[in-house]
């Protein structure tokens, strides 16, 4: 039997970028740090979601390689707006999120806003951020 | 139905209907408030004698577990249930005991030392500053019971992984990681170690559960996650033989916002105490009985009788007010509320709904022979208020021993006499404390005689926070 319920922990939902043009001038890059990495190897991936999409398909992906414990990176949003962000360490490197037989997560995961996991992921609305015209930047703590 | 079963049901049935009394031992100025009060970080000494002598024949460990951090910066504990863990070990040797207690070292009880204030909500508590979690080991308080297993003691909890202690020093070894994805899988409080030497459990977290079996070593033999036909709180189970059962108490999860865990419960008294019962070998329902709504923590043991039928004894509650609130004030200090469970047998034939005939008075706690589990047994011994009891389901009786006024008991444990093989041929071994005189004792009983009380009464230098669950260990 599957595990079913928190499978929305499963981060690494296939999803195509549905990056829209960014307009001229702006420049909505979130700036993001991952602070609290306990084994510097694997990926960092990291997802930019906005509200529509929060339990669905990201807009923008990221995999960075970890090794340090901190890590850095920019997710370009496709417009100034309200995103929210996820991410997990792929500490093993298979690009999936592992969890175990009850789905829950086996690999660190984070939220921007560091916002609150009870037993699932956080609502958009604790983990959504403004992105301005100048972009926004976020550190995010691995739980 | 043998003619012996049929007479035990005949009496237990009448017993179920003379109304049962419990002696209130609490009294006003009895300061029930010590056994909620934290543990200093270790507890180390020598029992005194007060009374008899230890049994020559004794010797080994007894290991007790139940919360001991009540507060934290300045805010109380909430519920009973979600203390820090304290693990306490009473060595007996040459006619002497030592005390040693020590908390169990989680990452949940480090990162609220750190911070100086309670972080996490658990079973029933939500403290004032929240902090989120991952998964359940987050929140894992190792604080309900103990289970020798691999040379090991593991502290165990309801919704997370065991920890790993070590046997003579309490030492924190560190969280039991189950191989492959049972890592982190809840592993109840409530398992069962059979006469092979090898353990089952089941752990449940809503729905979901997932059923363990263990090799002598620890290592997983098989483990399965099911789904449940409903999201009940669970907190025991049974193995007979051949069957594994689920007691499902009609505390249903329901919808909208909850601050805890109990709180996502809701007690509905129009629906049934359900039994489930799954074959060992598939770890499949394969019998569904729906009994009368009662609410339950603790199963003493099941087993397959000639009949077809599983028998199993448990401590039935009317409701789940302990959940939800006793144990709450308990924690609060705000007030104590006297046993209601009471000790019954339930039948479930191989069809049908099932029976419930029920012991007079109160009793909780119930443990059996360990060499018995799963298997037909006679004799359960329990807590009753203030006192120990010895439940004979043959005879349908009671046996009760009462401290003096003003003790809190708490769970008894039988310990067979070695070479001996008598359900009864052993000793009970119980912690009670002594709200007077503010310490906590151990009492050892001759198991064939409860109501003579103590054999020998030792007592500790201090008082223990009241615990939950122990388990004896011989040398
Ligand atoms: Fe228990």
């Amino acid at each position: 039997m599957k595990p079913h319920g928190l499978i929305l922990f499963a981060l690494a939902a296939a999803g195509l970028a549905l990056a829209a043009s960014p307009r001229a001038e702006a420049d909505p890059t979130v700036k993001i740090t991952v602070a609290g990495v306990a084994a510097p190897q694997g990926f960092m991936m990291v997802a930019l979601h906005d509200e529509k999409g929060w339990s669905g398909a990201p807009l923008v992906r990221a995999r960075v390689p970890v090794a340090a414990n901190t890590v850095t990176l920019t997710l370009a949003a496709p417009t100034p707006g309200r995103y929210g962000v996820k991410l997990f360490h792929d500490v093993n490197g298979d690009g999936k999120m592992e969890t175990n037989l009850m789905g829950f997560p086996a690999e660190p995961v984070g939220f921007s806003n560091d916002a609150p996991i009870r037993l699932g992921p956080p609502s958009f609305a604790d983990a959504a951020f403004n992105v301005g015209p100048a972009g926004a930047a976020q550190t995010i703590n691995l739980k | 139905m043998t003619r012996l079963t049929r007479r035990t049901f005949a009496q237990l049935t009448a017993s179920a209907v003379a109304l049962a009394v419990s002696p209130r031992i609490v009294r006003a100025e009895d300061d029930w408030r010590i056994g909620f009060r934290t543990a200093p970080e270790t507890f180390d000494a020598e029992l005194t004698r007060l009374e008899g002598r230890l049994p020559s024949e004794l010797s080994g460990s007894f290991y007790r577990i139940g919360p001991a951090q009540f507060e934290r910066g300045g805010e109380r504990l909430g519920h009973w249930f979600d203390g820090d863990g304290m693990i306490q070990r009473f060595a007996i040797a040459d006619g002497r005991v030592t005390h040693r207690g020590r908390f169990v070292d989680t990452p949940k009880r480090r990162a609220e030392k750190a911070a100086g204030r309670f972080l996490y909500t658990g079973y029933g508590f939500a403290p004032k500053n929240l902090t989120g979690i991952r998964a359940p080991d987050d929140l894992n308080a190792a604080n309900t019971n103990v289970l020798p297993i691999a040379g090991e003691v593991w502290a165990l909890w309801e919704g997370g992984s065991p920890y790993r202690i070590d046997a003579e020093t309490l030492a924190t070894l560190g969280r039991k990681a189950f191989d492959g994805g049972l890592n982190g899988v809840a592993f109840s409080a409530h398992p069962k170690t059979e006469p092979s030497g090898d353990t089952w459990n089941f752990g449940v977290i809503g729905k979901r559960c997932v059923l363990w079996h263990l090799a002598p070593d620890g290592t997983t033999r098989k483990a399965k996650l099911i789904e449940l036909p409903e999201a009940s709180l669970m907190h025991d189970f049974a193995i007979t033989a051949r069957h594994i059962v689920l007691l499902a108490p009609p505390l249903l999860r329901r919808e909208g916002p909850a601050s805890t865990l109990v709180d996502s419960y809701a007690w509905q008294p129009g629906k049934p105490l359900t039994a489930l019962v799954l074959d060992k070998n598939t770890l499949e329902i394969v019998r569904r009985h729906e009994l009368p709504a009662r609410f339950l923590y603790h199963i003493g043991n099941a087993w397959e009788d000639a009949d077809g039928a599983i028998r199993l004894d448990a401590c039935l509650d009317a409701d789940a007010t302990f959940a939800v609130k006793t144990a709450r004030d308990l924690a609060l200090g705000l007030a104590q509320a006297p046993l209601s469970a009471r000790p019954s047998l339930i039948t479930l034939p191989p069809s049908g709904a099932g029976v419930i005939a029920t012991l007079q008075g109160v009793g909780e706690f119930p443990r059996i022979d360990p060499r018995r589990v799963g298997e037909r047994h006679r004799i359960t011994h329990g807590v009753t208020e203030g006192g120990v009891a010895t439940w004979d389901w043959e005879r349908g009786v009671s046996e009760t021993y009462l401290h003096p006024p003003g003790t809190w008991s708490e769970e008894p444990v039988f310990v067979p006499r070695k070479g001996a093989m008598g359900e009864r041929d052993g000793w009970l071994i119980q912690t009670a404390l002594d709200m007077r005189a503010g310490r906590t004792q151990l009492c050892i009983f001759d198991a064939r005689r409860t109501t003579d009380g103590p054999i020998a009464r030792l007592t500790c230098p201090y008082a223990l926070p009241l615990g939950f669950h122990g388990t004896f260990v011989a040398a």
